[in-house]
């Protein structure tokens, strides 16, 4: 009781107690320099991704190729690196975009009820009932190749879980007494949405983000794993994984390497996420 | 003194699947200006619903409400928000009726920025003073609600209710998540409160002591109807009604000596999901006869005082 | 004063840790009850009562919480150092407890008759239809027909989870009784039916028990004595008559003070100031002194030791103890 003159934001909370939580840490720290290899691409790369050394196939990590080559000759590194930007910014753009179309869905359907939720609910119904890999499957297959396209079918197709997420919390806030008070206090639905509703319901949101980026980056992967998404030669941890594969008995690095990139990131976002659960529950005691 | 509210025959029905539940029933009352009116009954009695649904922030069923001399019952929903400078509410559960995420400030100053009169420093200035008259120390102003108090808590709670300087508000059982000795604080504090800003209330409790000691006037609910209605003297020292007779009789007296003559009401509330006509409390008086099978309407047995129960006069003597 | 009541506990502390914080719950209480007596447990939310009730029957969580120094004498044994499989043997059989939520204590799965008769197999040597019986005999008791042993709990209304909690609380006939709150989630009505049932068979079986309340009205109607505790120490305690009529510890005063009166008119309560201090940093010398109206310098300083007023009427204040 007595530190309560002192000013401190939620934020600055919310940060302390994330910083006791050792394993969300570490997944910070993964994730920061992951963040960073993603934005210093092109300063890391030893070589071009794209280039391709016709004297050097199939080199064994070590030697002038740290990681070794590929079936082309590519630097593996190189590739890896670069591919971090394409996985990182794929996996937290579609991420994004799922929750702010899922969100604002499961908002307005928590919120207004009754007829209204019906509709959005039964077409996330029928929605859903489409299994999401197959979902992103068909979305690229329509909105073509490419990054941008990438996001935005990954984007649409995980957004009903979302959805769901925010009615769920928000017919759980809008029965709170507090709602009503706001109400009695002259606020109308757009303030009480705002204001109240939604810094409410957002923590689990962002729980759910932050691991949903680890998802998104394996859908990624599984989509350029069977030849949609990015196109080739921009180098992707899926498809390098796909492409590996032809050559696995003999060069297994070529699946071992951008295997164990992809699990590190999906944990670092992971331990990262339930960290952030815990440190985002304001009535916690710090 | 002039009239503040008056509530003419309203109704609240809520529809559930096994018909009508019948909240508020068919309900009058008047309140004078600067007085308390308490409205007293049991879990289920519709006491809460009223207060909503007088303030409006439920819809109402049907029946008619006079504020301030003017009928509001068919004011749209934008109109509402304009009365709202003037009719407030102050809940019972003072940890959920304030947003966890907010701090004391920003929750006393919420009205204040919906009301849009005030500028910024002019906020911080009523936000400063309403604590100081609810009697909040200005170093909790950047404190989150989890980490005060219930009496405290209820304070915020009433300065919020305060900010728009209401001349009416419906306190919904302000003092029951409380402790005795914080009871008799925030109690204190509303009193000196009425007296200061010329506040009428509308006071709900289950708690008959406290009914007693803030109310002028009482109304006894059961089962959505109002079946006494008395000033707080005449309806302690003469209880006409066998409900209000075995709710007085069932406090426990603060008094080793105290005299226990209890009168025991048989079995347990009814559902008032749809009601027969007649009397609601029949199946546990012990005075009901065929006659209580009838609709009850008040009747006048001394001057203010309204009991609706056809056998009174018999049951006195 | 110095042979063993039936209930005696002395000097009892218990502390709960969490995060780098030590919450000092109870703090030195210290209580008797002899067999058949009710006794009134007062205080308010976090004075340490419920705290109390789960020392005596050693349901505190083990992690978090720590019984500090003390003993607890039951019927001549002491249950703090007993073993886990021993006092087992007591719990739910020969000390039973009532919890203010009946839905906590009932498993929402099961017919009530079964919880109840289960609680009486698992205690007694006896067939399942004896056991049967018994349990429709203690509904019966309890006023609830014996029809309804076959519903479930969310068929009964509050007061009547509350009336099967009770029975099945006295099932196993215990000698000692901790009613925490019993009657709190109640309306007043019901209230009123409970304690008047929970009085009958209190006499009917001569249970000896503690009341824990904050309701003063309450402790009037039901208790023989009274042990009022403030921030986890007991500050006044006596016969209900030497309470209610002398009270002379300020806290007690306090509380009087704090209730509307029944009798007179609309006039102004005295409540007593403040709040109970933080049980993470107790103050060192009175734990009420920072609220009281006669605290004085030494107040502030010295712990006060309970004193003894005459007859059974002991008060923890230096400045008001033994003055009337």
């Amino acid at each position: 009781m007595k530190r309560q003159n002192r000013k401190k934001s939620q934020a600055a909370i919310v940060m302390k107690r994330l910083f006791r939580n050792k394993t969300a840490v570490i997944g910070m720290a993964v994730i920061i320099i992951l963040l960073l290899i993603a934005i210093f691409a092109e300063q890391l790369m030893p070589y071009d991704y794209a280039f391709q050394d016709y004297y050097a196939l199939f080199q064994p990590p070590g030697g002038d190729y740290l990681l070794g080559t590929d079936h082309l000759g590519r630097d593996l590194l190189s590739r890896l690196i670069y591919g971090c930007r394409i996985s990182l910014v794929i996996g937290l753009f579609s991420v994004i975009l799922s929750a702010l179309i899922g969100g604002a869905l499961g908002c307005v359907a928590g919120y207004y009820g009754g007829m209204t939720d019906n509709l959005i609910m039964r077409f996330l119904d029928v929605y859903q009932s489409v299994p999401a890999f197959v979902l992103a499957l068909a979305m690229s297959s329509v909105f073509g190749y490419g990054v941008p396209m990438t996001i935005l079918a990954l984007g649409i197709s995980g957004m009903s879980g979302y959805a769901r997420m925010m009615r769920g919390s928000i017919m759980t806030i809008k029965g709170a007494e507090y709602i009503e008070a706001a109400r009695a206090v002259k606020g109308n639905d757009l303030h009480i949405i705002l204001k109240h509703i939604i810094p409410n319901a957002i923590s689990p949101m962002i729980v759910n983000m932050s691991m949903g980026v680890g998802n998104a980056i394996l859908m990624v992967s599984m989509l350029g794993f069977v030849g949609m998404g990015v196109p080739a030669p921009t180098p992707e941890w899926g498809a390098m994984l796909a492409a590996g594969r032809n050559y696995m008995r003999d060069s297994g690095y070529l699946v071992v390497i951008p295997g164990i990139a992809i699990v590190i990131t999906v944990m670092a976002f992971n331990l990262f996420g339930d960290g952030l659960r815990d440190a985002l529950d304001p009535k916690l005691k710090d | 003194m002039s009239e503040i509210l008056r509530v003419e025959h309203l109704k609240k029905y809520f529809d559930t699947p096994a018909g009508p539940l019948h909240a508020v029933d068919d309900v009058s009352f008047t309140i004078k200006a600067g007085s308390t009116l308490g409205v007293v009954g049991e879990s289920g009695c519709g006491k809460t619903t009223l207060g909503r649904v007088v303030l409006q922030l439920q819809d109402k069923t049907d029946g008619k409400i006079i504020f301030d001399g003017q009928d509001v019952s068919s004011v749209d929903k934008k109109g509402w928000r304009a009365l709202r400078d003037d009719m407030q509410i102050i809940f019972q559960d003072p940890m959920s009726s304030l947003d966890p995420r907010m701090s004391v400030r920003e929750i006393i100053e919420e009205p204040l920025k919906l009301q849009r009169k005030l500028n910024k420093e002019e906020r911080i200035t009523r936000v400063k003073e309403l604590m100081d008259t609810v009697g909040i120390a200005e170093r909790f102003e950047n404190a989150y609600p989890h980490e005060l108090d219930g009496g405290r808590r209820q304070r915020i709670g009433i300065a919020r209710a305060l900010a728009l300087n209401p001349k009416f508000i419906v306190c919904d059982e302000p003092v029951s998540a409380l402790d005795v000795s914080i009871q008799a604080q925030v109690l204190n504090l509303l009193m000196d409160l009425q007296d200061e800003l010329k506040l009428s209330y509308l006071f709900i409790t289950h708690d008959l002591s406290v009914v007693k000691y803030i109310s002028d006037e009482i109304v006894v609910m059961y089962l959505g109807q109002i079946v006494e209605r008395a000033s707080s003297a005449e309806l302690f020292a003469s209880p006409m009604h066998p409900y209000t007779q075995a709710l007085l009789s069932a406090i426990p007296v603060p008094d080793v000596h105290a005299k226990k003559d209890r009168i025991i009401l048989e079995g347990e509330i009814t559902s008032p999901v749809n009601p027969r006509p007649g009397c609601r409390l029949a199946a546990r008086c012990k005075y009901a006869t065929e006659v209580c099978k009838n609709p009850q309407t008040p009747e006048e047995v001394a001057p203010g005082h309204y009991v609706s129960c056809c056998r009174a006069h018999e049951i006195r003597q | 004063m110095s042979e063993k009541a039936f209930l005696q506990i002395k000097d009892l502390s218990v502390q709960y840790t969490s995060d780098h914080q030590t919450i000092h719950a109870v703090n030195g209480t210290s209580l008797r009850l002899e067999r058949g007596e009710t006794l009134g447990l007062v205080g308010e939310t976090g004075a340490g009562k419920t705290t109390i009730a789960k020392t005596i029957l050693r349901i505190l969580p083990d992690k978090a919480a720590k019984v500090a120094g003390g003993e607890i004498w039951f019927d001549g044994q002491e249950l703090l150092g007993l073993k886990e499989e021993e006092m087992r043997k007591i719990r739910g059989n020969r000390i039973s407890m009532i919890f203010q939520d009946p839905m906590t204590a009932l498993n929402p799965t099961m017919v009530v008759g079964y919880q109840i008769q289960e609680a009486i197999l698992l205690h007694n040597s006896c067939t399942r239809e004896e056991a049967k019986t018994r349990a429709g005999d203690m509904l019966e008791k309890v006023g609830i027909p014996r029809e309804r042993y076959d519903d479930y709990p969310h068929q009964f209304s509050g007061g009547m989870k509350q009336r099967v909690v009770i029975a099945m609380a006295l099932a196993c006939n215990p000698e000692l009784l901790l009613a925490d709150e019993p009657t709190t989630a109640l309306d007043v009505t019901i209230q009123a039916q409970v304690l008047e049932m929970m009085s009958g068979l209190k006499k009917e079986f001569q249970t000896a028990m503690v009341m824990i309340t904050h309701d003063l009205g309450i402790v009037a109607e039901v208790c023989d004595k009274v042990a009022v505790c403030y921030a986890g120490v007991i500050v006044e305690s006596g016969t209900a008559e030497e309470i209610f009529d002398h009270p002379a510890h300020p806290y007690t005063v306090g509380l009087f003070g704090s209730l509307p009166d029944m009798t007179g008119t609309r006039n102004r309560l005295t409540p007593i100031n403040g709040m109970m201090p933080d049980p993470t940093e107790l103050p060192s010398g009175c734990y009420f002194a920072g609220r009281c109206p006669h605290a004085t310098a030494a107040c502030r300083s010295v712990r006060p030791e309970m004193k003894h007023l005459g007859g059974t009427h002991d008060c923890r204040c230096i400045v008001k103890g033994g003055e009337q």
